[in-house]
């Protein structure tokens, strides 16, 4: 443990900590629209800048997200340069995504109404990665990416793309993006995932062993029975999570008291 | 005369002249800095162009970088059209300074910098643009260039940071396409590449410097795992696999089938030539195969590098000496219209003292040692209890290292200077020092000594260190009357090597320096038309990775010469050299980052494990290593612009 200081507070943290999780855990607010507590940070929103001085650093503006807290560290979290760059980040994204209305949201929470830069945009997300960091961290799928257009080979974030042959369809992407860019929805026996409205991949589903109904993509099925190396039980694999509740809780808990008693005999 | 510069050189000067290629630069905006050497030239169209060149090298990750950089380019194209508004400018600049404080790389946070100065230092410029005042706009031409300081430390210029960024995002094969456009070597390279890069890598200022050379055998290795489908890789990389064209482009020969002669056939190969390479050992490598111990580069890895160059459908002939088994003349009378030399520096330099010619038993020069050990002449090389070894290089290093592997129970270095001017690798230093090499310093070998034929041991005096010399070395001096004996059953000096071109003497159009290397013009070019040299053949003792850019550029060039008969100075030559006056890397720079990020280090076989057999002792990196490890690369990429007046 050591100590430094966030806003002229004393914040006492441990090795490895980020500025921006110490500054939360003391309920300073930093704000971000890349890092999530899961998924760690993609370092790219760059709304979390802090100014920091340290013994054995010189003042700078530093993004809190990949900073690591250390002793006798000073970080400033709201000082009107900072304030200055983060309004003038989200009216680029204003600018950038003209039409968008959940970045309009966004820059509403921070007061950010309005931009004096003419429309920018060739993008149609906010590229913050979060979606590629869990399928590739997280869930080790690995079905999407970045793509650029154009031929410089330097540009590596234009676009987010899905590996259609390596996508389970989990819908966890479409879960965690920010803005709502990506999407699933299920039809009858099919789920179909899109991308900036367009679909780019339809999946199987798997009916419910007890009530029929579709409950999840056969390649999600299988995926878990290879990460668990065929260790799923039954009731997780061919029920739904409400019939396996509903139906099977009461014979789970049963066939545990019988092996239970088992051992003690 | 130079109207506005706002950068100095490492000697305090301005950088002058600037040249490009043959052409005067009128102007040059290079990251944070700007030159204007023309006071005619258009600030408005330049800063346009550099914002431009800005714009379509951001990577795009990071929001600032990717859309301020969009804005500022459309504001610099609205008020050099004569479109722009007072506030414009006060635009750029506030954006400038935002983008600049909160982006994640260098093309971000240095770029932006120029538009400030030039900003304040041309304002009445910027204001008649605004007005609409007439330019001529035709008057100059802009050309962009991207560089970063391990960019210009490589020899071959291979784009570090590009394959880094797809390390981290966890596209290796990608990664390993980056390399490969460049460098048909990667697993070798990536394991024994003396890594200019690293000394060069800003993040060295912060911490340490990312461990490139690693990272490269990293996505070299993870492709080697798949290797039955090496032909397919190739085919996918949109190379022909085997060109089909082949039998209609001339055919050129290489001589030795070394770094630099395999790189030239790649990209011979590739572009469709038929390639025989003349290699006068049984194996190919060269240098790389002879010269390196098994420990630090694994056969098998350089051999299936090799297959696949043979792969694009490149003849190897083994056992082949020009000179003696072919002449230039006779490869030519066969229909070769280019030849490319590619030999490698394979004699030892002598010692100069008494006994070494005496042929006892126990002595052998170091490239000699390491060749018979690694060509498997087991019986041709000598055996005993202790080893010696003279010299502080890596030659020596891997000799001594060696000599555990064949069993010599005491293995020690003699070297005339301190630990601190040994020439060596550090890393390698700190590995035979594990191993259990003695190091004797300060000692410089005087009189080989025998008895019945055979080596009974090395004759020494002790040194001390002069004032540095001219070189920035200090000088070792003997202290006269200090002489003494180290016992030996084997001494090996490793001073130095020497090429061995006496093959060539008598051959017309292909001089040789007093040094004994081949001479060639700036096109790696002899003064024999059509016949090219590259490697230690024109520079004496050198490095793999130098090899490798010889290699390559002799093949392009002779690709010029075939295709359109003419040999010229490449485009990327130009940016190169006229880069290397902009200074990239300056050693005095602070970098104002949170150090403590230590680079991933590399798991090693035990010493006393590895010193038994020649197993390979590093470890490569696992995925999450790489990963981690490719997360620490700060992208020092400079974008840089020129304006040059049109004629």
């Amino acid at each position: 443990m050591f100590e430094c200081i966030i806003d002229d507070r004393v914040v006492e943290t441990e090795e490895g900590t980020t500025v921006l999780e110490a500054a939360r855990r003391h309920g300073i607010p930093i704000p971000t629209l890349c890092t999530l507590k899961a998924l760690g940070s993609n370092r790219s929103c760059r709304l979390c800048v802090v100014e920091a001085e340290g013994p054995s650093l010189a003042p700078a503006v530093l993004a809190s997200c990949d900073l690591k807290a250390s002793a006798g560290l000073v970080i400033r979290t709201a000082t009107p340069q900072l304030q200055k760059i983060r309004r003038t980040i989200l009216e680029l994204l204003l600018a950038g995504l003209p039409e968008n209305r959940e970045v309009q949201e966004i820059a509403r929470k921070y007061n950010v109404e309005s931009t004096p830069f003419e429309h920018a945009g060739h993008d149609e997300c906010v590229l913050c990665g979060i979606c590629i960091t869990a399928c590739r961290a997280k869930l080790g799928v690995s079905a999407l990416s970045f793509a650029a257009q154009g031929d410089n080979e330097r540009k590596v974030a234009g676009f987010v793309q899905l590996d259609g042959s390596a996508c389970i369809g989990c819908g966890a992407c479409a879960n965690l993006c920010p803005i709502g860019a990506i999407g699933f929805s299920d039809a009858g026996d099919k789920r179909e995932m899109s991308i900036y409205g367009r679909i780019v991949n339809t999946l199987d589903l798997v009916p419910c062993a007890s009530c029929g109904r579709p409950f999840t993509t056969g390649k999600v099925v299988d995926y878990l029975e290879t990460c668990l190396e065929g260790k799923v039980p039954e009731v997780r694999r061919v029920y739904c999570p409400e019939c396996a509740r509903v139906n099977y809780a009461p014979a789970l808990i049963a066939e545990q008291q019988s092996r239970q008693t088992g051992e003690k005999a | 005369m130079t109207v506005f510069c706002s950068w100095e050189n490492t000697s305090g000067g301005k950088p002058e002249p600037l040249i490009h290629g043959q052409e005067n630069v009128a102007a040059v905006i290079a990251w944070g800095d700007s030159a204007i050497v023309d006071p005619e030239v258009d600030v408005v169209a330049l800063c346009h162009a550099y914002s431009l060149a800005v714009r379509d090298n951001s990577c795009g990750q990071c929001i600032p970088c990717r859309l301020g950089t969009r804005v500022i380019a459309d504001l610099f194209g609205k008020i050099a059209d004569g479109r722009g508004r007072p506030e414009d400018l006060e635009r750029i600049r506030e954006l400038s300074q935002v983008v600049s404080k909160a982006s994640f790389c260098e093309v971000g946070q240095d770029s932006p910098k120029a538009f400030i100065e030039l900003l304040d230092r041309f304002k009445k410029e910027f204001e008649d643009a605004l007005g609409g005042a007439p330019r001529d706009r035709n008057a100059y031409t802009y050309t962009s260039m991207v560089t970063a300081p391990c960019i210009e430390a490589c020899p071959m210029h291979l784009d570090i940071p590009r394959y880094i960024e797809k390390i981290r995002l966890g596209k290796f094969s990608e990664s390993l396409d980056v390399i490969k456009e460049k460098l048909p070597l990667p697993g070798s390279v990536g394991r024994v590449c003396v890594r200019p890069c690293e000394s060069r890598c800003r993040r060295g200022k912060v911490d340490e410097p990312l461990q490139i050379k690693h990272l490269k055998r990293f996505v070299a290795d993870c492709a080697a795992e798949s290797l039955p489908h090496l032909e397919g890789r190739v085919a996918e990389a949109g190379l022909p696999a085997r060109p089909r064209e082949a039998a209609l482009k001339p055919k050129v020969a290489i001589v030795g089938a070394g770094p630099a002669g395999l790189t030239c056939a790649y990209f011979l190969a590739r572009k469709g030539y038929r390639v025989t390479i003349y290699e006068i050992l049984p194996e190919p490598g060269g240098m790389a195969a002879v010269g390196i111990p098994d420990y630090r580069l694994p056969r098998n890895i350089l051999a299936g590098e090799v297959d696949a160059i043979k792969t694009l459908g490149v003849e190897i002939c083994y056992g082949k000496c020009l000179g003696v088994d072919f002449t230039l003349d006779q490869l030519e009378s066969e229909g070769f219209k280019g030849i490319f030399i590619g030999m490698g520096c394979h004699c030892h330099k002598r010692m100069n003292i008494d006994g070494e010619d005496k042929g006892y038993y126990g002595y052998i020069p170091g490239v000699l040692f390491l060749r018979n050990v690694n060509l498997g002449l087991l019986s041709e090389v000598p055996r005993g209890r202790k080893i010696v070894v003279v010299g502080g290089g890596n030659v020596a290093i891997d000799c001594v290292r060696t000599a555990f592997r064949l069993g010599f129970e005491e293995a020690c270095i003699v070297y005339r200077r301190s630990k601190a001017e040994m020439p060596a690798d550090p890393v390698e230093i700190k590995d035979a020092e594990e191993e259990g090499v003695t190091f004797h310093f300060l000692i410089a070998p005087k009189r080989v000594v025998g008895a019945n034929g055979r080596v009974t041991g090395l004759e020494c005096i002790r040194m001390e260190l002069s004032e540095p010399d001219e070189s920035g070395r200090k000088r070792p001096m003997a202290i006269p009357g200090s002489e003494f004996i180290i016992d030996a059953d084997v001494i090996v000096p490793a001073i130095g090597q020497d090429g061995d071109y006496s093959c060539l003497c008598n051959l017309p159009g292909v001089d040789i320096s007093a040094k004994g290397t081949i001479i060639v013009d700036q096109n790696l070019q002899t003064v024999r038309g059509g016949v090219f040299a590259g490697g230690d053949c024109i520079t004496g003792p050198a490095t793999l990775i130098q090899a490798c850019a010889h290699g390559r550029l002799a093949g392009l060039k002779i690709d010029g010469l075939l295709s359109e008969g003419k040999v010229e100075q490449f485009e990327e030559e130009a940016h190169q050299v006229f880069l290397k006056q902009l200074q990239s890397y300056k050693p005095s720079e602070s970098v104002s980052l949170p150090g403590g990020t230590r680079r991933m280090p590399i798991r090693h076989e035990p010493p006393a494990a590895r010193k038994l057999d020649f197993r390979e002792a590093d470890k490569g990196y696992t995925a999450e290593e790489a990963v981690a490890e490719a997360g620490r690369c700060l992208r020092c990429y400079r974008v840089v612009t020129c304006a040059f007046k049109k004629k």
